[in-house]
């Protein structure tokens, strides 16, 4: 269906080419997965068969041969015209970001129509609105007849993702090429939305080229594997038997850094003794206000009535989809977000109420890493003054020589050379900004870590490092990690005890093991099964 | 430890002002505005000794002396100071923004020594120079470039009025003279004061308030903010213009209080800025970091968020610089600027008046004002781009483009589109 032969792309400003030479094909019928870790290459490659790439790069070299409907043509050498028409006919494509891929002033139903008003002009009106509806009923949009009336704002995202599927499929394409089309979703929207993938493929019999980096969704989908790195395809063949057993090293360490395949943790000694903090019933409610005089009408209850007690060396996952909470209860319990009810206490002092010069004292004791690394460090500081400056405020070290020797023996505890202490935030990657971030945190010698989704932004060896960092140091300093996270492998590698929250309520709380084997609440239940596992399809 | 400390003060990296500093420089047109803005400032600090009727070095039957110095205000005596002590701060080594704080400091105590101290005698006559020069008093005589100053009329030629430039061999007027005879060079070099220090004081306030005003609306939102938005409003609804002429015919004619009052009324702009930027700044995860961290607001307000808001409010204030010069010269040009001083405005008013057209006392202050506000434009327009990531990478891609390819090519450079 498919052949790529030699592709070869290189950027006018880079010296090296982002991809070099890759071939593979794909079988008509047949779900290939590309995968990688950021920046190997492979949406660039995908990009490329599309002939998407803009001025910035010089042309594609190799061939890529697309066959179907009784001709075969070699895509890049098409010349402009007849390539628009290979585009969205022959070759549909999704894209990771279901916000932004949908063109939010026309309505979803029109932006489907005008695919087809394109690619099938013999079309009459009445035969493309039944057309359209009937893409949409099998993306299984709820309520077709008056959704494809909707403009894209009031659908979910997992909705306007159907609706972006519905748009490459209504021109029945031969091959659907799908970058990323579930990273930005919620793990029980991801599965609904692989599992329609994968439905439609095998009705339509189409090809779908899937480019992900997350291998426990290739596990689940796809018929043969290539895996990409630095530009080049170390391996590829039938995805089970690769994954069980990967031939090249680099394979090999992508899934040993998977959490469910790292190292167990040491355990901490010591952990346990103390209560650290005792959260009750928390609340946070904001207001909805509404009309000229900004009445309440209503309150959204972002965390509502919240109960857990955290020890000393304890992990405590923080678990739940978008929405649901957990990011907020992280914030009110630094009071960054002022909660509405309940009570906070640290060490038997209640935050809650705590005016805020006796608060900002005790804030050393509670500190937070973000999960963006690009965004929690200040761009406009150095690496010294980003860790010094909260000593100083805090009267820890003697004096600024002595500040930064601890800095220095900080950043050598999460395996960072000295001389990033006269670097800027920018010249470091998103682990090593990560890990400066944990250091931020560390200087303080903290008792409490809250950590907000530190490694979702994160490529899964480097999330693995990170893991690895933060276990140690769990154990040295017998810290008490809040891990907030939707990632079920993370939860079950690194986390003592989990909370499960939905809807700003907490649904279930307990030893992690236990919870993950026995789940209590339905909706626990749920989430585990929605989990994409390589262990789960691969013995 | 201090050794280990210099040992990795090598691999310093550059910070982000630094390297926005770079990005302008490699702008042509930055660098030609910013030439043009340090030619004007060294000739408007150095007015007093490029042009100038009094000789600068004289040597008569009683000695040698300098005629000049006796007639220099405390304005022109503090302005040297400053440059002085620039060239003195810009050779002392140690961090650039204590040396920066110390020079302004020594400056402020200059200027206030300088204005109890020094004053000029208020009669001048110029011609008493020429009189001894030509019944042969001076031995040696050392005179400014432009042997004129400003308001001599030159009255002892009897030749009042209008010169075209370079009309007359013996007396060389460069740039001509106006209607009362007064050389126009020296008045534009004079005048250069005026632009520049009213375009730097009034942008300076605005920005004082403006960023001040706005950090604090941008931090604490809510009521603030909603109190702060209509003192803006209520600022952004004053002509400034109108303002002005209404204060000249009640207060009479004074640059410090034109300085104020556009100042006081073009803070709003920059409010706007520093309050959307802080707005969105908020939110971000390093501000909560720095607020989970215990620190202080005045160090979150102005190191934390400041610096990271800072670039459209720099960008908004070059452009201000230029827009505070025009409005002096409209005032001027309607003849409601300074009376006696000599203004670029005012010259090209003066151009207007005159009953018959002269090209050179239009021509001259026309183009000193075009240049200088279109210098601003270019400085603005580079800082604009410096700070601006998409553009940033085309200006580099265009700056070292090699020769087989064309620097378009780079120009139009980008992710995927």
């Amino acid at each position: 269906m498919l052949e790529v032969r030699n592709l070869r792309i290189r950027h006018r400003d880079s010296e090296a080419p982002l991809v070099e030479d890759i071939s593979f094909s794909i079988r008509a019928g047949e779900l290939f997965a590309l995968v990688g870790e950021s920046g190997s290459g492979k949406s660039i490659t995908a990009l490329a068969i599309m002939r998407l790439l803009d001025g910035g790069f010089e042309p594609s070299t190799g061939e890529v041969w697309l066959a179907g409907h009784g001709t075969r043509q070699e895509l890049l050498g098409l010349p402009d015209r007849v390539m628009q028409q290979v585009r969205g006919d022959r070759v549909g494509m999704i894209f990771q970001e279901p916000m932004t891929s949908l063109n939010p002033v026309l309505t979803v139903g029109d932006q489907i129509d005008e695919v087809l008003r394109l690619h099938r002009p013999q079309m009459t009106p009445a035969e493309r609105e039944a057309r359209v509806l009937e893409v949409l009923r099998e993306v299984q949009l709820p309520n077709p007849e008056q959704r494809r009336h909707d403009y894209p704002h009031k659908l979910s995202g997992g909705q306007r993702q159907r609706v972006m599927i519905a748009m490459a499929l209504v021109a029945e394409p031969d091959l659907l090429i799908a970058d990323e089309p579930t990273t930005a979703l919620d793990v029980t929207i991801q599965a609904e939305i692989l599992k329609l993938i994968d439905q439609l493929r095998e009705k339509n019999g189409m090809a779908v080229l899937l480019i992900t980096h997350d291998f426990g969704v290739v596990a689940s989908v796809a018929d043969r594997v290539a895996v990409m790195h630095k530009g080049r395809l170390v391996e590829q063949g039938e995805c089970h038997p690769l994954l069980r057993d990967p031939q090249d090293a680099y394979t090999r360490k992508l899934i040993g850094a998977l959490p469910e395949n790292l190292p167990a943790l040491p355990s901490v000694p010591g952990a346990g003794r103390e209560t650290l903090l005792d959260v009750r019933d928390l609340q946070v409610h904001f207001p909805v206000l509404k009309g000229l005089m900004r009445r309440q009408v209503d309150v959204v209850r972002a965390v509502d009535g919240v109960s857990f007690q955290l020890e000393n060396g304890e992990v405590l996952a923080v678990v739940g989809e978008s929405g649901c909470g957990k990011t907020t209860l992280g914030r009110a319990i630094l009071r960054l977000i002022e909660p509405t009810g309940g009570e906070i206490r640290y060490r038997d002092q209640p935050l809650t109420g705590m005016p805020r010069k006796p608060l900002r004292r005790l804030r050393r004791h509670l500190q937070v890493v973000f999960q963006d690394p690009a965004s929690s460090l200040n761009p406009r500081l150095n690496v010294m003054t980003l860790l010094t400056e909260p000593m100083a405020v805090h009267g820890i070290g003697e004096d600024q020589e002595d500040r930064i020797e601890r800095a220095r023996a900080t950043l050598d505890q999460v395996a960072l050379p000295p001389d990033t202490l006269w670097r800027y935030p920018h010249e470091f990657s998103g682990g090593q900004r990560q890990r400066i971030g944990i250091a931020r945190a560390l200087v303080l010698d903290p008792d409490v870590i809250i950590c907000d989704e530190v490694t979702s932004a994160l490529d899964v060896s480097v999330q693995a490092e990170v893991l690895q960092i933060l276990g140690r140091l769990r154990v040295e300093r017998r810290l008490a990690l809040i891990f907030i996270t939707h990632d079920m492998g993370v939860v079950e590698y690194f986390s003592d005890r989990m909370l499960v929250m939905h809807d700003g309520r907490m649904e279930e709380i307990g030893n992690t093991a236990e919870v993950l084997a026995n789940p209590r609440a339905d909706y626990t239940r749920h989430l585990l099964d929605a989990v994409p596992r390589v262990s789960r399809y691969v013995q | 430890m201090t050794e280990s400390v210099q040992q990795v003060e090598g691999r310093r990296s550059r910070s982000w002002a630094r390297r926005v500093v770079g990005e302008v420089l490699l702008r042509w047109g930055a660098r030609l505005g910013i030439g043009w803005i340090a030619l004007l400032t060294l000739v408007a600090i150095l007015a007093p000794v490029l042009a100038s009727s009094h000789p600068l070095l004289v040597q008569t039957a009683d000695g040698w002396s300098m005629p000049f110095l006796r007639y220099l205000t405390a304005a022109d005596v503090t302005l040297f100071g400053m440059l002085v002590l620039a060239g003195v701060f810009w050779l002392l080594p140690g961090r650039p923004w204590r040396r920066f704080v110390l020079w302004g400091v020594l400056s402020a105590i200059l200027g206030a020594v300088a204005w109890q101290t020094v004053s000029a005698p208020s009669l001048v006559i110029y011609e008493q120079y020429r009189e001894a020069e030509a019944q042969g008093e001076y031995q040696t005589v050392i005179r400014a470039p432009i042997p004129y100053s400003p308001r001599d009329y030159l009255r002892d030629y009897a030749d009042t009025g209008l010169e075209a430039p370079r009309e007359s061999p013996d007396r060389v007027h460069w740039f001509g003279t106006d209607d009362n005879g007064a050389d126009a060079l020296s008045r534009m070099i004079h005048a250069s004061r005026i632009a520049l220090s009213i375009g730097f004081i009034a942008t300076g306030i605005a920005l004082g308030i403006g960023v001040i005003l706005g950090g604090l609306m941008g931090y604490f939102s809510g009521i603030v903010d909603i109190i702060g938005m209509r003192l803006v409003e209520i600022f952004e609804a004053i002509p400034t213009l109108f303002l002005l002429l209404t204060f000249v015919a009640f207060f009479g004619r004074s640059l410090y209080l034109m300085m104020l009052i556009i100042g006081l009324t073009s803070w709003s702009g920059y409010a706007r800025y520093v309050r959307a930027e802080f707005l969105r700044l908020r939110q971000q995860d390093f501000v909560q970091g720095a607020i989970a961290s215990g620190l202080s607001l005045p160090s979150i307000l102005f190191r934390h968020m400041l610096p990271n808001g800072i670039a459209p409010i720099l960008v908004a204030a070059s452009f201000g610089v230029a827009s505070a010069i025009l409005a002096e010269a409209t005032l001027s040009f309607l003849g409601l600027g300074l009376v006696d001083e000599p203004s670029w405005g005012q010259m090209l008013n003066q151009a207007v008046q005159s009953s018959t057209f002269n090209w050179w006392m239009a021509a001259f202050p026309g183009g000193a004002i075009f240049l200088t506000v279109f210098a601003y434009n270019l400085i603005g327009e580079a800082l604009r781009d410096a700070v601006d990531p998409h553009s940033r990478s085309a200006a580099k891609a265009a700056s070292h483009a090699a020769p087989a390819r064309p620097a378009a090519s780079g120009a139009t450079s980008g992710g995927v589109r």
